[in-house]
């Protein structure tokens, strides 16, 4: 037997696991299922509830499995007499103060108390005495609503805060029979995290505002899916009523990703999608207005218009714009819909960074690309560096795991960057410096002359940075707050420290993106391409504002909201389509358009930031005529001499999966293979596993 | 051999002639009813008024037909409509599906819904059948006796 390994025997099965593992775990692991409420796998343990009771043959009393590492030849009985008269003493006693009030609770139906209860309790009560009463409920803050007679003070919520999310916005006030939960001060709770202490509350006494009474969990369907809200791809189940509605959104844990938590952002971002306002039909404008229209009118109209344009001033005059939102499938059968049946090579995503980069510097990508590791390296590394980063806006769950990494297994942080973030009171060393120095900052960390010379600032980040071990890098490469001039110089630069840390130490880099699925978009070619034909080339809609085009298709895409100048650009053009979700800002001046079904509504696949590929399924229909992008981009397509011939997502996933350098041989060509977890692709982990 | 079964067929045509007949003359005629007959739904109220149904959906999941719709929402503390946090905005159950089984009744954990010796329900239109809060709701009493606190 190997040292780190110890045998234990639970309730007559022998099992060998790691020293040091909590002896709950090790039952786990081989399917005895102890009945827990305060133990959770991801928070410390604190063997308040003792519901976990167990015997251990040797020891005089029982004992905690939450709170007992397994040593070796320890024997466990789980079911003995003595175990399940205690814990139906611990149920009994649980439910002295709790109000019983399942039919109106909103956890009913999936509340462990109620489980356990049914399964261990002792199905009567002796108590007779007055329960304590709480005003309730009461508003926690924006997101949670808490109901104190309910709790069973557990403490979940309260490490939750101190352990994970680190905010220490919830808290125990009181002691003993009269404590209960609360905030300090009683000041709201509002934390970007609020949403996940839902999920942790083991009864219902901490629950969805949002969602109060809306449902009850036994007519809900669930269907897996990928939040949209950001480019983490964390994994969500999309919780349904009567197949229409779409309730709520619950984490489906990914160690790989999302490490089992949401962000607030995800968990209660399901509004747009039964919005009333979601597009239900085509629309043309006839005389100035857009009227309901029909697909075959829509398409014919689009292509005649289109096939105009491109015989008077050639077919590269028509600018293809996506969002990069949009699914693998929608962008991959966009960019072929523009260059193998319109014959445009002008396409590009919007919003993306708004710089771009020549041929020559195409290296300092390649450095990037090569260097990319996947979520779960943030986990091992010694070194976590932000540069010009903050993951808290950008991908909010990805904080949590920084935090982890932090506080678990000792990693260092350095916070390079322009401004205080909320990662920031982490990091060992900061360095600031203003907006426009940044690549003589990237740099002179490696350079021998600016060492030596280098301020007192520098000498801490260049510590960590000369240490061993391996770092993870993550950057923000749309650089906002750099000014726009200087952009190109701060890649180059970061690309520069990659290759000089490289020399020394192993090194992973990850971006931070800013939607959904921008990674697949720069994968495909749905970026406008540079001098040399690769992608990161002038942004196209500053080529739109200079005039240089006839005709533009916006799919997904809306930058006239946002950019200062566009609206009279777009109204100059001779024909604009788009594909909406609603009535945005770039389709009130369409001449044409399209309703689109959401990811919620269609099946696809998207890429995360660390390239994983992961499938959403379908969950509500969608709404009217709404139709998959991919779906009427094929048909459209039908009007040209090269039309596509797609006749199924999987058809889709398979050509990438054929084709896309990276995906090809990586990806499997079915959504059933991808699997619920999903696979990573060239960068996401698998270079650096090799 | 055929005559044979042709005898037996019209003996009982004959015997039965001869009986009185069970059609009763609805409506003029009333059949008395057997006293535990499960017919239309009935929400029932407390003694204060305060309807009983707290909008749980038991019944809704208990159902085998899948008959009832509900929507539930948060009383105003002031001006309660059930007793308790919640009660049933919408209550609609669909008397053309129901099979009239009774498990409402008996999922329910208020006594709020019962099924009640009344079986003439009918309509021209079948959106009529679908029987809202308004028609299966008693009215209030006349006289409220005050909330117990
Ligand atoms: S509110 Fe829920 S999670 Fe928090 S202590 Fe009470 S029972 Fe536990
Ligand atoms: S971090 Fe991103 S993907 Fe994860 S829940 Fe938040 S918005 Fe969604
Ligand atoms: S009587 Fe049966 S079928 Fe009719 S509403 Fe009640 S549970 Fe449903
Ligand atoms: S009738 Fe009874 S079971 Fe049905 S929702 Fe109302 S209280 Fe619940
Ligand atoms: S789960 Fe072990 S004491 Fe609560």
């Amino acid at each position: 037997m190997a040292e780190d390994r110890v045998h234990v025997t639970i309730d007559g099965a022998q099992t060998e696991v790691p020293k040091g593992t909590i002896l709950w775990e090790a039952a786990k692991d081989i399917g005895v299922d102890i009945p827990i409420f305060c133990y959770h796998s991801k928070l410390g343990p604190v063997g308040v509830c003792r519901m976990c009771m167990v015997q251990v043959e040797g020891m005089p009393k029982l004992t905690t499995a939450c709170t007992t590492t397994v040593t070796d030849g320890m024997v466990v009985h789980t079911r003995s007499p003595e175990v399940e008269k205690a814990q139906r003493g611990v149920l009994e006693f649980l439910l002295i103060n709790h109000p019983l009030d399942c039919p109106i609770c909103d956890r009913g139906g999936e509340c462990p108390l109620q489980d356990q209860t049914f399964q261990y309790g002792p199905g009567i009560s002796r108590f007779v005495e007055r329960k304590r009463h709480f005003v309730k409920p009461v508003r926690l803050g924006p997101t949670i609503d808490l109901d104190r007679e309910r709790c069973i003070l557990c403490w979940r919520c309260v490490r939750f805060t101190s352990e994970v999310a680190e905010d220490n916005k919830l808290i125990l006030v009181d002691r003993g029979s009269e404590s209960f939960i609360g905030t300090f001060e009683a000041e709201p709770y509002v934390s970007n995290f609020s949403g996940n202490v839902i999920e942790l509350c083991p009864v219902g006494a901490l629950t969805s505002h949002k969602q109060r009474f809306t449902f009850r969990p036994w007519e809900l369907q669930q269907h897996p899916s990928i939040c949209p809200h950001c480019p983490m791809g964390c994994n969500i189940n999309i919780d349904v009523r009567d197949a229409q509605e779409v309730i709520r959104f619950r984490s489906r844990t990914n160690e790989a990703v999302d490490d089992g938590w949401l962000c607030d952002r995800g968990r209660f971002g399901y509004d747009f999608i039964g919005s009333p306002d979601r597009l239900k039909t085509p629309l043309i404008r006839e005389d100035g207005t857009l009227r309901p229209a029909s697909f075959s009118a829509a398409y014919r109209l689009i292509a005649e218009r289109l096939q105009r344009v491109a015989a008077e001033a050639g077919p590269h005059s028509i600018a293809g714009i996506a969002s990069p939102r949009l699914s693998n499938e929608d962008l991959f059968v966009f960019r072929r819909f523009l260059r193998d049946s319109v014959g445009s090579e002008s396409i590009d995503y919007w919003p993306r960074p708004e710089y771009s980069i020549d041929s020559g510097d195409s290296a300092a990508l390649q450095t990037l690309d090569s260097a990319l590791t996947s979520i779960d390296r943030i986990d091992s590394a010694a070194l976590i560096v932000l540069i010009a980063a903050d993951p808290s806006e950008k991908e909010p769950v990805m904080e949590l795991r920084i935090r982890s990494a932090l506080n678990k297994r000792s990693a260092q942080l350095v916070d390079i960057g322009i401004h205080d973030v909320p990662l920031s009171g982490k990091a060992s060393a900061v360095l600031r410096f203003a907006p426009d120095q940044i690549d003589g900052v990237l740099r002179g960390l490696f350079l021998a002359a600016a060492r030596e010379a280098g301020s007192e600032e520098f000498a801490g980040a260049r510590e960590l940075l000369d240490g061993d071990g391996p770092v993870v890098l993550l950057y923000d490469d749309s650089f906002p707050d750099i000014p726009q001039e200087r952009r190109r110089d701060a890649l180059l630069s970061l690309a520069y420290m990659v290759d000089n840390l490289r020399e020394r130490r192993q090194v992973g880099v990850i971006p931070l993106l800013t939607t959904s699925n921008e990674m697949a978009a720069r994968d495909f070619g749905v970026m406008a391409p540079n001098d040399s034909g690769s992608v990161w080339g002038e942004p196209l809609v500053d080529r739109l504002l200079s005039g240089d085009y006839r005709a533009a298709l916006f799919w997904g895409a809306n930058p006239v909201g946002t950019v200062a100048g566009l609206t009279e650009a777009v109204e100059a053009l001779d024909f604009v389509a788009v594909s909406e979700l609603r009535l945005s800002e770039t389709a009130g001046l369409a001449d044409v358009v399209l309703p689109a079904s959401c990811f919620a509504e269609k099946v696809g696949t998207v890429t995360n930031t660390c390239r994983r590929v992961q499938v959403f399924s379908e969950a509500v229909p969608a709404p009217g005529m709404a139709r998959p992008d991919w779906q009427m981009l094929v048909e459209l397509s039908q009007r040209w001499d090269n039309p596509l011939s797609y006749a199924s997502p999987e058809a889709i996933l398979a050509d990438i999966s054929g084709s896309v350098p990276g995906y090809a041989g990586r990806l499997p060509t079915s959504y059933r293979r991808v699997g619920p977890l999903g696979v990573a692709v060239k960068g996401g982990g698998v270079e650096a596993a090799e | 051999m055929a005559f044979l079964e042709f005898a037996r067929g019209l003996k009982v045509t004959l015997s039965t002639m001869l009986k009185p007949p069970t059609t009763i003359q609805q409506p003029e005629e009333r059949r008395v009813l057997p006293e535990r007959f499960r017919g239309k739904h009935a929400l029932h109220r407390y003694e204060n008024n305060l309807e009983r149904c707290i909008g749980c959906f038991l019944c809704a999941g208990a159902c085998p037909a899948e008959c009832i719709y509900i929507e539930a929402a948060e009383n105003d503390p002031n001006n309660p409509v059930s007793a308790g946090e919640r009660y049933a905005r919408i209550y609609e159950i669909d008397e053309l599906r129901c099979i009239f089984c009774g498990f409402c009744e008996e999922a329910c954990p208020t006594g709020a819904i019962t099924l009640e010796p009344v079986f003439e329900m009918s309509d021209y239109e079948r959106g009529g059948m679908i029987f809202d809060k308004a028609i299966l709701l008693d009215p209030p009493r006349p006289q409220a006796v005050a909330a117990e606190t």
